[in-house]
């Protein structure tokens, strides 16, 4: 790209914003009752988070895994693609994720649930609690109504910022692994909601990050500490 | 700038007669488009420097403001404005493989507007790295004309492989005219080289109140080589506009026939000799019936276009 420095973030951002989020609403009237399966994957997720059984590393990283490809295929490849010619792009990222965590995370069950009082873990359900509530929240006060909002497990941001909650709450040498595509979409989802003047999505997308920094921090401190 | 950029083609002419013919009679196909041009009046027009075709000096972008997708409310929403756009006689529509879905949204609505057909100077751009044929035939059938009217190298990209190909076209007379784009003065100085050493018909660049640094060559160059000249960007993406309608227009912006922002910064845009059309880009029926209403009535003049910059620095 020649006089690459020249540009900036608006000049990649090919739609407006009334046609972003209008899309959200095509994508949902067109999906459901997907939400009730992915609703279902949450409720899931929370009571392994919960009960953390032998195995609840590999299933709570095998529907995140379906996530990743579900929100790849039915919400970049069917629908962004249509507006945004990255999206393609976004997709694979998308399914790139979901066979990480379905081969480091499923397969070779490298990940085990640790959910205690810790700071580490309170940051991660904070998190958690932003993909579910603070996302759609974020939405509505900019101005989407309730039927363009971002779900965790349905659409991009709140999948990824949901995915770094609960990956915050697994331990394992690979987790870092499987943080990196969820934070880089964040950084990039901000990065959007940011020049399109969106800023209550941008401000708590970035939150989402800054937490999952302290979380992972906190985290790194208590093992020295173990040490 | 070679011969053959102003000789007029046979296709060309057909094209010209009919429609001249069709505008002549008032004819049933297009009256309804037609109607509210007249009742307004003609819009300003400009000679294509290269062969002296009038073309109305508000044309209508389609960056960003196209771009919806498959969104049906969306695509009527385009539609409307493209009504609109011909009914106020305009012809240029602008748009590039770029923009997402915006040649397809074009395409929807030429489909409804059958009569506009006859009227629509299309232009649009190639914009890869290898493939320009494929691309271009891609672009045309997703706008749905059997040829574009100008094509353009988009931000000079592989210009050294795209533009003997679309003079290569023009020859063969499968498209009218051919151009070179730029945007927020990046590679200015190629641009400046392209005019100088290629048969150009057009040069499309940014130039508005704020952003004027064309004035000093690029400009000047185009009218001394009979480039015409295409305006993007005129309200830096919408950003000017907003800036400016925290202020009150000037008192004697009714001089020229301008009522709100957007006809002051189109007309001081157009009013430059060496502009042949400004290409603002709108979702909406009612700004584009503004920008519209810059093609009508007076154009500044060298005294009130430096008033016009004044002014607008000074706030």
């Amino acid at each position: 790209m020649d006089e690459w420095w020249t540009y900036r973030p608006s000049d990649f951002l090919l739609f407006s914003r009334d046609t972003y989020v209008q899309l959200f609403e095509q994508y949902h009237a067109s999906v459901w009752p997907a939400h009730l399966v992915l609703l279902a994957a949450w409720i899931a997720v929370a009571w392994l988070l919960r009960r953390a059984p032998p195995l609840g590393g590999r299933a709570i990283t095998a529907l995140l895994a379906v996530q990743w490809a579900w929100v790849g295929w039915a919400f970049h490849e069917s629908h962004f693609t249509s507006i945004n010619p990255m999206a393609g792009y976004f997709a694979a990222a998308f399914y790139a994720q979901a066979a990480l965590l379905a081969v480091i995370g499923a397969g070779w069950g490298r990940l085990t649930v640790v959910v205690d009082r810790s700071a580490r873990a309170s940051a991660a359900l904070a998190v958690l609690l932003t993909a579910i509530v603070g996302v759609p929240l974020a939405g509505m006060l900019a101005g989407r109504s309730w039927t363009q909002i971002e779900i965790a497990g349905m659409t991009p941001d709140a999948t990824a910022i949901g995915t770094l909650g609960v990956l915050l709450l697994l331990r394992g040498r690979m987790r870092p692994t499987l943080l990196v595509i969820p934070a880089v979409w964040c950084g990039l989802a901000g990065v959007m909601h940011w020049t399109m003047a969106s800023r209550p999505e941008a401000v708590v997308v970035l939150l989402a990050v800054a937490l999952s920094g302290f979380a992972l921090l906190a985290g790194r401190r208590l093992s020295v500490q173990q040490a | 700038m070679g011969a053959s950029a102003r000789d007029p083609h046979k296709g060309l002419t057909r094209r010209a007669v009919l429609a001249s013919v069709a505008r002549a009679a008032g004819g049933a196909l297009l009256a309804p488009l037609l109607a509210r041009a007249q009742q307004d009046g003609p819009p300003i027009t400009r000679p294509i420097p290269s062969t002296g075709e009038a073309l109305p000096v508000i044309g209508l972008g389609s960056w960003i403001t196209f771009n919806v997708g498959r969104d049906a409310r969306g695509r009527a929403r385009c539609a409307d404005v493209m009504r609109a756009f011909f009914q106020s006689g305009g012809r240029m529509i602008d748009s590039s493989p770029m923009y997402g879905s915006s040649q397809e949204v074009i395409g929807h609505a030429m489909a409804q507007l059958p009569s506009a057909r006859e009227v629509l100077f299309s232009a649009d751009k190639v914009w890869t790295g290898r493939g320009g044929a494929a691309q271009i035939e891609e672009s045309r059938r997703r706008w749905g004309v059997t040829r574009f009217d100008l094509l353009q190298v988009h931000n000079l990209v592989n210009w050294e492989e795209h533009l003997p190909l679309l003079l290569s076209m023009k020859a063969a007379q499968r498209l009218r005219y051919v151009g070179i784009t730029t945007s927020e003065g990046r590679r200015h100085v190629e641009i400046e080289q392209l005019l100088r050493t290629q048969s150009l018909d057009f040069v499309q660049i940014t130039y508005n109140v704020v952003d004027r640094e064309v004035e000093s060559r690029i400009l000047p160059l185009a009218a001394d080589r009979g480039i015409g000249v295409i305006v993007n960007r005129p309200f830096r993406g919408g950003s000017l506009v907003d800036d400016l309608e925290r202020h009150p227009l000037p008192p004697w912006a009714g001089e020229v026939g301008c009522a709100n922002w957007p006809q002051f910064l189109l007309k001081f845009i157009v009013s430059h000799p060496a502009v042949t059309c400004a290409i603002p880009a709108t979702s909406r029926v009612e700004h584009l019936r503004e920008n519209m209403g810059a093609a009508l009535g007076l154009l500044p003049d060298e005294r009130m276009r430096r008033r016009m910059v004044q002014y607008v620095a000074q706030l």
